[in-house]
């Protein structure tokens, strides 16, 4: 089998997984109880935070520094579409605000699907994944640096480069209103303990019920 | 709420700075394969009288490539100590660091393949008087594909052996960084800065993009491995996904199939 069906394939389970959930959820509905599909997405979310990338493995001085809290802004939209009282399914798309120097930007994009579960009215838990977009881009050219005794030519990159990674996310979200805080964490590479990092986010959100329901 | 969301807005911006990084050459050449052994030319005699024998750097590989390299979650490069490269070439220590082009001035270290370091006490390579303390040259390039690069630690004079042990992983992750593809920057927080720093205990984010840039990791599943081969280069040959990439999948779609199909059986 190619290997970029491999993707697909993985995809394809996932979708299986959420369509009898999804058929599950119709089954046990009284048929004066059931709602259009639309209705099951209860309210859009607004989100601004803060991203902490590879918590505590990244040097930041020349002192060996190593901060926990190193925020980069992120910005992201996500909708709850209800499964039951209790649970909810949350899509979420999250955009970490490029960063570039020298003509060289970075993006990274998380499409994520967390399932929520309610635990009261003014507090929930959350379990889900990530696919974390990485994106690097340059426009190519060269830069002096120093190197030994004297200076050379370094060269800048000239393509764009994406890294994909799966994240096993936690998170735990309290609510005021409208209004919600968030820590989320997201666990790069969980089966490896060499490279396994730990990132995290905390949000602040505007959730905005779409049919005025209590 | 507002403060609080002013409050993260504003610790937010504080921290937009971005680090740089730079390439060695200009079509970003790297090892095509994912596993890359570093080894060390254990020459009989050595570089002895500098201080630098080749037991003390091969004890020096395992923590430079597993503090520096091998943390990398997006990077798909995978660094292997290699231990020794048995070798009675003394060009390993007396040769020339030069692509093979016909243009040294002296004999050449030997081609190889991955990452060898060795001690050198070529004139060329270390003028007198330098300060330099070790080079790297990537010594088999074919289009964008490097093949072998060699690094040579400075053994004219002392000044390698007589840093502490920590600066000397550090210096050996930095030829490293130069041994796979990665360039100088400006920036003196990342490993590639140009000159030993006072503390180095791990890269900097301007290495975590250069080495992320070069070998870009393709839908690692949690860490069981990657789903795909090289997509963002066409997907043209790449690796076979292995079979514990598989796993990541299943385990998700079981664990939604647990949480959601228990939570949705029809009640009676």
């Amino acid at each position: 089998m190619p290997a970029s069906l491999a993707p697909l394939l993985g995809a394809l389970l996932l979708l299986l997984n959420i369509v009898q959930a999804s058929a599950a959820a119709e089954a046990v509905k009284l048929p004066e109880e059931s709602e259009s599909f639309t209705r099951q997405f209860k309210t859009i979310g607004f989100h601004l935070g803060g991203h902490t990338e590879f918590m505590g493995a990244v040097q930041t001085d020349t002192q060996g520094t190593r901060p926990k809290f190193r925020p980069a802004p992120l910005v992201g939209f996500s909708a709850d579409v209800i499964v039951t009282d209790s649970w909810r399914l949350v899509p979420e798309i999250n955009w970490m605000l490029p960063q570039s120097s020298d003509g060289v930007m970075r993006n990274l994009w998380m499409v994520r699907l967390d399932g929520a579960w309610q635990g009261g009215e003014w507090w929930r838990l959350r379990v889900g994944t990530s696919i974390m977009v990485n994106n690097i881009r340059g426009g190519g050219g060269t830069v002096t640096l120093d190197n030994g005794d004297s200076t050379s030519e370094f060269y800048l990159p000239s393509e764009s480069k994406t890294a994909v990674n799966n994240t096993f996310d936690l998170g735990a979200e309290v609510f005021l209103r409208s209004f919600a805080l968030r820590l989320q964490t997201y666990t790069y590479a969980l089966a490896r303990s060499d490279r396994r990092q730990l990132s995290y986010t905390l949000i602040a959100s505007y959730y905005h019920d779409l049919w005025g329901t209590p | 709420m507002k403060t609080l969301i002013l409050l993260l807005l504003a610790a937010t911006l504080s921290a937009f700075a971005d680090p740089g990084w730079t390439l060695t050459n200009s079509v970003g050449a790297r090892f095509t394969s994912d596993k890359v052994q570093v080894r060390v030319a254990n020459l009989s005699g050595g570089c002895a009288a500098s201080g630098i024998t080749a037991d003390d750097l091969v004890g020096l590989i395992n923590p430079a490539i597993r503090d520096f390299w091998n943390t990398i979650p997006s990077s798909r490069l995978e660094l292997k100590d290699g231990g020794f490269l048995d070798t009675s070439d003394t060009d390993f220590r007396d040769g020339e660091l030069c692509l093979h082009d016909g243009n040294c001035a002296s004999p050449p270290i030997p081609r190889v393949s991955d990452i060898v370091i060795t001690c050198n006490t070529n004139a060329t390579n270390f003028p007198n008087g330098s300060s330099l303390l070790a080079l790297t040259l990537p010594t088999v390039l074919s289009g964008r594909d490097i093949k072998g690069a060699v690094i040579a630690i400075n053994a004219t004079n002392t000044s390698f052996s007589g840093l502490s042990r920590n600066k000397q992983i550090a210096v050996l992750a930095h030829e490293i960084g130069h041994a796979i593809g990665l360039g100088h920057t400006g920036v003196s927080a990342n490993l590639m800065y140009y000159t030993v720093v006072p503390t180095r205990e791990r890269l900097g984010q301007g290495d975590i993009n250069g080495v992320t840039y070069l070998y870009p990791v393709q839908l690692d599943m949690y860490g069981f491995g990657c789903l795909t081969g090289t997509v963002s280069e066409g997907n043209s040959g790449g690796p076979t996904p292995p079979p514990t990439a598989w796993i990541g999948s299943l385990l998700l779609g079981a664990l939604l199939a647990l949480v959601f199909g228990k939570r949705l059986r029809p009640q009676t």
